[in-house]
């Protein structure tokens, strides 16, 4: 291998001990941001509110991508972009075509928008620009609930990132409710927990048939009803945030229960969650039917090499970890985040798998890697598929969500799928809307 | 709890005034916090003898981030909690910025719930220039705003600018203008000049502090004149605002 690639040990990786949130790439180093990435973006995730329209406040640059991105992942309608020049920035000018352009939107969108966001880039974060007193004038104006979401890569690497507060700004628009019913409200994920999976009959017959998740709200109304549930479930970290303004805000508590594909991973979740519902949970059938099926799918997909990357639906050193116990060889990693979650997979890969590789897409000598090749049979995310080029690819992404035993089950059925019918990797990426 | 951010032309005399009334309101029994606006760090240098409060910027460059107040906020005379804001390297960055970054940091740490001050002074560089030095006006800091002028031209013209600035922000429910404190410079009719520019921009002026030279001497001992004699007539009348400010709360 080029030795001239950044690259871990397992060994190496730290646990994250006091620290939520770490890099993987070493501190005074370059990052490398892949231009025109999409998939699920600021914006993209703002308009998750459901009945909004959002007001991008861009210069060209990052408005040509959003556009694109919106028309090519199909968010363009009620994405609506003021394109803001040096000299409307340098002298505030751009604060007051805010409210013109909003008077725009809202005499011509119909039916009318019922929520609005507005979208600041990083220049007006380090500007400072009031955005919090032109939302209340907005608001009182049209009578809709307006909010505002940041896309401020500098702040990438703080404990409040863009990908994360962005899920916080869709979540305050709730408002506190009075009136609690048993219900579950499902964070952090971009899609609902798929219908496939075991976790709604599972929770249906301790007695929460309503599971609510923002993607599933097709109204303002619908989406309102989500301050109502008594439990917040998140599963995936980027809802942090979000989770904890919702806990101090709407007083709804929540409890951790990751996305992951162990046996023994989704065991703990399933007790975490009785524990924190205060009910029993009848899983084992569940639980059962997914060994007998993963014992099958194993003999299909016989001894593999895997590698595993960032992109896909899951924490990197969790999958690795799952799949290592499924028997199957993983000598590559390709992680970007470092979470206190993930403390416990890394211990456990440095015991029974001491020799993966760490990669992590932000090092710039990344580059130097597509050259050397990785060989692999099978990678799990795209980025693993993009630098072990001539292995089949799991895409895994974030547009289904899996969840619980099912959860297994998908992942081996997609494993299986990919080897027997492999796609071109580029034209895979594409479909998938990753490359603006 | 009360936050008064005090606002006026460069050199008027904000730290000095600004630190006078932290004493003297701290004298009157209550807790008081002082926070520095200003890049040049220099805010709170008379309220504790002589030692250095580590500038929120300039720990920040140093550590990169910050996670606890004690590395931020330095107790003086009586009490006082003292935050300097700092800035970037002269001549470099954005000091509004800096003041963004630190409001944000404290926040962040909770400063105002840890301490409960009963009063927080924010002592504001120069004129309301761009976002970072109107970040003490907005919703959520200060509620009430006084400048400090003397009768100068050039002084007045900076008090008028502020003054637009808080009328600008006059729908969004922030600060709002609590009156005019007169610095004494000793021009010819400085009291009538000042009387008529607060009566054109609607203004009070609630306090009247003449020059004198005991301010500047217990300066140099790094002391504000309330602190290093209380009984001087200068010392009384700085005392007597205090008193205003603390026991008049109005309806603004």
């Amino acid at each position: 291998m080029n030795s001239n690639v950044f690259h871990l040990s397992i060994d190496e990786i730290k646990n994250t001990k006091t620290q939520w949130q770490h890099r993987l790439v070493p501190p005074n180093h370059l990052h490398y941001c892949p231009a025109s990435a999409g998939g699920w973006g600021i914006i993209r995730v703002g308009l998750l509110v459901p009945e909004s329209v959002m007001l991008f406040v861009s210069p060209a640059g990052c408005g040509r991508h959003g556009a694109i991105a919106g028309i090519q992942l199909g968010f363009k309608k009620p994405l609506f972009l003021l394109h803001v020049s040096e000299m409307d920035i340098i002298t505030g000018k751009h604060m007051e075509m805010i409210p013109r352009a909003v008077d725009e939107i809202m005499a011509t969108v119909r039916p009318s928008p019922n929520a609005m966001l507005i979208c600041a880039t990083c220049i007006d974060d380090l500007l400072g620009s009031d955005y919090d007193g032109l939302t209340q004038q907005l608001e009182s104006r049209y009578g809709i609930p307006v909010r505002i979401c940041h896309m401020n890569p500098p702040v990438m690497d703080t404990k409040k990132p863009p990908t994360f507060t962005v899920q916080q700004t869709v979540y305050d628009f709730l408002e506190r409710s009075n009136f609690k019913e048993r219900a579950l409200n499902i964070i952090g994920s971009f899609a609902p927990i798929d219908a496939e999976s075991e976790f709604y009959k599972v929770m249906a017959d301790a007695g929460f048939t309503k599971v609510r998740h923002v993607a599933a709200c097709k109204t303002m109304e619908e989406f309102r009803s989500m301050s109502k549930s008594t439990h917040n479930l998140l599963i995936k970290p980027g809802g942090y945030l979000a989770a904890e303004l919702m806990k101090e805000k709407l007083q709804i508590p929540y409890c951790i229960t990751p996305v992951t594909y162990s046996f023994n991973s989704i065991a703990q979740t399933y007790s975490a969650l009785e524990k924190f519902l205060g009910v029993k949970l009848s899983t084992d059938w569940y639980c059962e039917e997914a060994w007998d099926t993963v014992k099958s799918y194993k003999k299909t997909l016989g001894a593999l090499t895997v590698a595993v990357g960032s992109t896909a639906n899951a924490s990197p050193f969790e999958l690795a970890r799952a799949l290592t116990e499924y028997g199957f060889h993983v000598p590559y990693i390709f992680a970007d985040l470092l979470l206190v979650s993930d403390d416990e997979h890394i211990d456990w890969l440095k015991i029974y798998n001491p020799n993966v590789k760490i990669f992590t897409n932000n090092h710039p000598t990344m580059a130097n890697l597509i050259k050397d090749k990785l060989t692999v049979d099978l990678t799990v995310g795209f980025d693993a598929g993009y630098f072990c080029s001539g292995a089949k690819t799991v895409p895994l992404g974030l547009e289904k969500q899996p969840y619980g035993y099912q959860g297994i089950i998908y992942l081996f059925r997609e494993m299986v799928k990919a080897l027997e019918n492999p796609r071109n990797h580029k034209e895979q990426m594409y479909a998938s809307g990753m490359v603006i | 709890m009360r936050k008064i951010a005090f606002y006026g032309k460069g050199g008027i005399g904000k730290s000095t005034v600004t630190s006078s009334l932290s004493v003297a309101i701290s004298m009157l029994g209550y807790k008081v916090m002082q926070i520095g606006c200003d890049p040049k760090a220099d805010s709170t240098i008379n309220l504790t003898d002589g030692r250095t409060v580590t500038p929120v910027m300039t720990y920040l460059k140093e550590h990169g981030s910050c996670s606890s107040l004690k590395d931020i906020v330095a107790e003086g005379v009586n009490g006082i909690l003292c935050v300097e804001a700092g800035g970037p390297t002269p001549g470099l960055g954005c000091a509004g910025r800096g003041i963004i970054t630190t409001f944000n940091l404290l926040e962040e740490l909770n400063a105002f719930d840890v301490y409960n001050p009963d009063f927080v002074l924010f002592d504001v560089l120069g004129d309301v220039v761009c976002g970072g030095f109107a970040m003490p006006i907005r919703n959520g800091y200060a509620e009430e705003v006084i400048i400090i002028t003397s009768g100068e031209k050039m002084a007045l013209f900076a008090a008028d600018n502020i003054k637009k600035a808080i009328d600008n922000f006059a729908d969004r429910n922030y600060a709002k203008l609590r009156g005019l404190i007169l610095n004494r410079r000793n021009i010819d009719d400085e009291e009538e000049i000042v009387r008529k520019f607060a009566k054109e921009i609607n203004a009070d002026i609630i306090g009247d502090i003449p020059r004198d030279n005991q301010i500047p001497f217990y300066e140099q001992q790094n002391k504000t004149v309330v602190q290093g004699n209380p009984d001087l007539p200068v010392s009384r009348i700085i005392l007597d605002i205090a008193h205003h400010i603390a026991l008049n709360r109005e309806e603004l």
